[in-house]
Parts: C-alpha cells; sequence; structure tokens
C-alpha cells in the first residue's frame, strides 16, 4: 500500500487526462493543460484534417478544439472520460466548419475538396520510383475525396474507427447513439466507399499539374 | 440459412468479437458466397483507406509553455492528503480510525512543513544577502582607495572594476536562486518522505488495531494470528 503513495504522489508529474483537466479546472493550472496538448494534439488535428479533407484547415480546427476546452474549463462537467468530451468538441467545431464551408458553396459533390499540395505524404525519398510515387499519390488523393464524398455523419465513424482506433463502444458514447447505430453506419460508409471507389477506378481524375511538370523537366533535359 | 448481420460483420471486420463468435463466422463464410462477397468488399476498402496517410510532423500550436512549479511544490506540501484520500478502506474500523489519525496529524503536518519551509527560506535569504552586501561593501572601499590618485584613465579603470562588482553580485543572486531551488527540492523530498514514513506508521497502527489487518495475500494462512 505504501507504492500507492508513490504513484499517487508521483502522477501528480505525469497525470491522468481527467486529473489534468480538474488542475486547469480548479487552478488554471498551465502545465497540465500543455501536457493534455502534448498528449492530444496528433489525434485531434488528424481527425480534423481528415473531417474537413485539408490538412491546414485541420490545424486550424485543432488549435479552436484546444482554446475552446481552456476557455470553458470553469463549466466543464467530468462526465465519463475526458477523451470522449475531447472528440466531441472536436467533431463539433468540424461539422460546425464543414456547415459554413456548405453555406458557401465551397463543397464540391464529387468530394474534389481541399488542397492536393497540402496532402503530401511521408514517403521516404528513396523508396520508390516517381511513377510509384505517383501512384501511391493518386490513390491516396481518390481515397481522400471517396471519404469526402460520405455524408458527414458517416465520415466520423469511418474517421474514428478506422484511422484513430476508438473502439465501436467509445463512438457511441463520443457520437452519443447506440452502438448497434455505430457498427450500421460502420457498413453503410464502407458499402459506399466500395462503389466511390470503384466509379474513381473507372475514370480516373487526372493528377494535377504539379507531377506533370516534373516529367516536362525531364524531357527538357535530354 | 442464419447470415450474421451487417452490425455484426462490422465487428468481425474489426476484431472486436469473442474467439468462438470468428470461429463460427469464418466458418459460415466458408459456407456462404453472398457473405463472402460483402466481407470482400469491404476488406477491399479497409485495405484502401490506409492508402490515406497524413504528414507525419506534429504542428506546435501557439500556446505559451508555462513556467514552474512553485505552484507545484505549493499543492505538493498542501496535498498530501490527495494521495491518502485514494486508498481503499480494508474495513470498517480501520476507517474510522485512518480518518481520525488524518484528521489529526495532516493539519499538523502541513503547518509544521510551512512553518519549516518560511523559517529556513528567511534564513537562507537573510545569509545570503548579507555575504553579497558585505563582498560589495568591501570591494567599494578598495575601489575609493585607488580612486584617491585620480587621472582619467585611472578613472575609467575603477569603473570599469565597479561594473564587475556589480556583475558579481548579479552572480551571486543567480546563485541565491540556484540555492532556493535546491531548497524548495529538498523540502519537496522531505514532505515525500514524512508522507511516507506517516503512510507506514499509519499503516501499523491500523494492523493493531484490527486483527484481521495484514494483506490476505498469503493463502496458506487460515487468518491470521493475534499479536499483541
Amino acid at each position: 500500500m505504501s507504492n500507492s503513495v508513490v504513484t499517487a504522489l508521483t502522477s501528480l508529474f505525469s497525470m491522468t487526462d481527467e486529473q489534468a483537466m480538474w488542475r486547469i479546472q480548479a487552478h488554471d493550472d498551465a502545465e497540465a493543460f500543455a501536457q493534455l496538448l502534448r498528449r492530444w494534439e496528433g489525434p485531434i488535428q488528424r481527425l480534423c484534417a481528415r473531417m474537413t479533407g485539408d490538412v491546414h484547415r485541420g490545424q486550424d480546427l485543432a488549435q479552436e478544439t484546444f482554446a475552446r476546452i481552456y476557455a470553458r474549463r470553469k463549466t466543464y462537467e467530468p462526465r465519463g472520460k475526458f477523451s470522449t468530451f475531447l472528440w466531441r468538441v472536436a467533431l463539433n467545431l468540424c461539422y460546425d466548419e464543414l456547415r459554413r464551408l456548405n453555406r458557401r458553396s465551397e463543397i464540391r459533390l464529387d468530394g474534389e475538396n481541399g488542397d492536393f499540395d497540402g496532402q503530401c505524404l511521408e514517403l521516404a525519398d528513396g523508396d520508390l520510383s516517381p511513377d510509384a510515387k505517383l501512384a501511391h499519390e493518386e490513390r491516396a488523393e481518390s481515397v481522400r475525396r471517396a471519404v469526402m464524398r460520405l455524408p458527414e455523419t458517416y465520415r466520423s465513424v469511418i474517421v474514428l474507427r478506422h484511422y484513430e482506433n476508438l473502439k465501436f463502444r467509445e463512438i457511441a458514447e463520443v457520437l452519443e447513439i447506440p452502438e448497434g447505430t455505430v457498427k450500421s453506419r460502420m457498413a453503410e460508409a464502407l458499402s459506399q466507399l466500395h462503389r466511390f471507389l470503384a466509379q474513381a477506378m473507372e475514370n480516373p481524375t487526372p493528377a494535377r499539374v504539379k507531377p506533370q511538370s516534373r516529367r516536362l523537366e525531364e524531357n527538357l533535359v535530354l | 440459412m442464419n447470415h450474421p448481420t451487417r452490425e455484426e460483420w462490422m465487428s468481425y471486420l474489426y476484431d472486436e468479437i469473442s474467439r468462438p463468435a470468428k470461429a463460427a463466422f469464418k466458418t459460415h463464410l466458408q459456407n456462404c458466397p453472398t457473405c463472402q462477397k460483402s466481407l470482400d468488399e469491404w476488406r477491399g476498402v479497409v485495405q484502401n483507406l490506409d492508402a490515406w496517410a497524413l504528414p507525419k510532423g506534429r504542428f506546435k500550436m501557439a500556446f505559451v509553455q508555462p513556467a514552474l512549479k512553485w505552484a507545484m511544490a505549493a499543492l505538493f506540501a498542501l496535498g498530501l492528503g490527495y494521495g491518502i484520500g485514494r486508498f481503499s478502506v480494508p474495513s470498517l474500523d480501520a476507517a474510522t480510525l485512518r480518518a481520525g489519525i488524518e484528521n489529526s496529524l495532516r493539519p499538523s503536518l502541513e503547518n509544521e512543513i510551512r512553518a519549516r519551509l518560511g523559517r529556513e527560506l528567511a534564513d537562507e535569504v537573510r545569509s545570503m544577502v548579507a555575504a553579497s552586501e558585505a563582498s560589495l561593501v568591501a570591494n567599494l572601499e578598495s575601489l575609493s582607495a585607488k580612486s584617491a590618485a585620480g587621472s582619467i584613465e585611472q578613472t575609467q579603470v575603477i569603473l570599469s572594476a565597479y561594473a564587475a562588482a556589480l556583475k558579481q553580485q548579479q552572480t551571486q543572486t543567480t546563485q541565491l536562486a540556484g540555492a532556493l531551488e535546491t531548497l524548495r527540492k529538498d523540502t519537496e523530498r522531505m514532505a515525500l518522505l514524512t508522507a511516507y514514513g506517516f503512510q507506514r506508521n499509519e499503516q501499523q497502527l491500523v494492523q493493531l488495531a484490527t486483527y484481521n489487518e495484514p494483506a490476505a495475500s498469503f493463502p496458506g494462512k487460515s487468518g491470521s494470528q493475534p499479536n499483541p
């Protein structure tokens, strides 16, 4: 039992999310907030980037998420896991942003949204030939567009289950819907994605200008 | 044939089912081309999803990285009860006994630590200030003795020596801050050890009060012997 004294006291310096949030709420503890940030900024950025289809927009939304959490710390009511609350805040901000973009007709129905250049992938440069690299980028882009074609309620399930690896039960808590509904949305989403990807294979969208100009340069050298 | 539902296939696809259920679904797949086709389609999508990777780097957020741990130390000294409060209660008697001990000892412990911290800090500050003052005065005296000779160059030399003395005082102030930091750490350590020892004493008292107390982790024993 004396062991747990040490762990209890040392855990003050590496806190659980719930402890950190308590410190932020009760003491405006900036160190605790920084700890939450370090732990969660990656996942939240990824969620927002995939929900909006745009990496930079994702970063902005993630920043807004944490700002909101800190701004509303006094009225926070601990109910369940902090991460559930965090995912929910981020998702709601994504929905708001998507609705705003929709009103300004910035969303295209074929999924061609967001900045292709910003979606550059992390590939070791020496690994693939330029053609293979291009093929990989094109495949990523068609997947991105397919996901962006999904309705937002289906997209969120795909992003949370497949990309952020939450269990169906956790997703149900975040979205405040039954677990069965989460799974049926997932099934529907996968079926739709299958159709979209099949269509994309039949009508390949041309690669953007950037890769093509690389090929032109090569020709000029010759 | 009884097909699994789409929802159940999702659990299967993402491995959120028991091993027996998984085996049963696999068997069904072998006998049901419809379900196999659906599953193949879904699996194809799942594999494609992985192609959409995001740039690796985490982008630092522009929040201020905060300062330090005076607040932490203060909370530490005051929050000894935090760790103690997390322990589970073995039995009702022990609980009341512990509550009694805690209530009487914790405040006096807190006060003692705070008083001690205050006293030692004050002493340390006083002695360091006195020491640096004394050395600065000594420097100034020797400088003024030298300046009695009085040419311009000598005055310049004296002024630069004065600047050096000021710098030395700054160094001493920095050292003072370092000493305070060390003192704070020692105090933290002391608080930790005190809480540690406090907890052990408390445990022994509890064990004496309730004869069943020693850990039931020795399955061989059929209850412990009363040990007056």
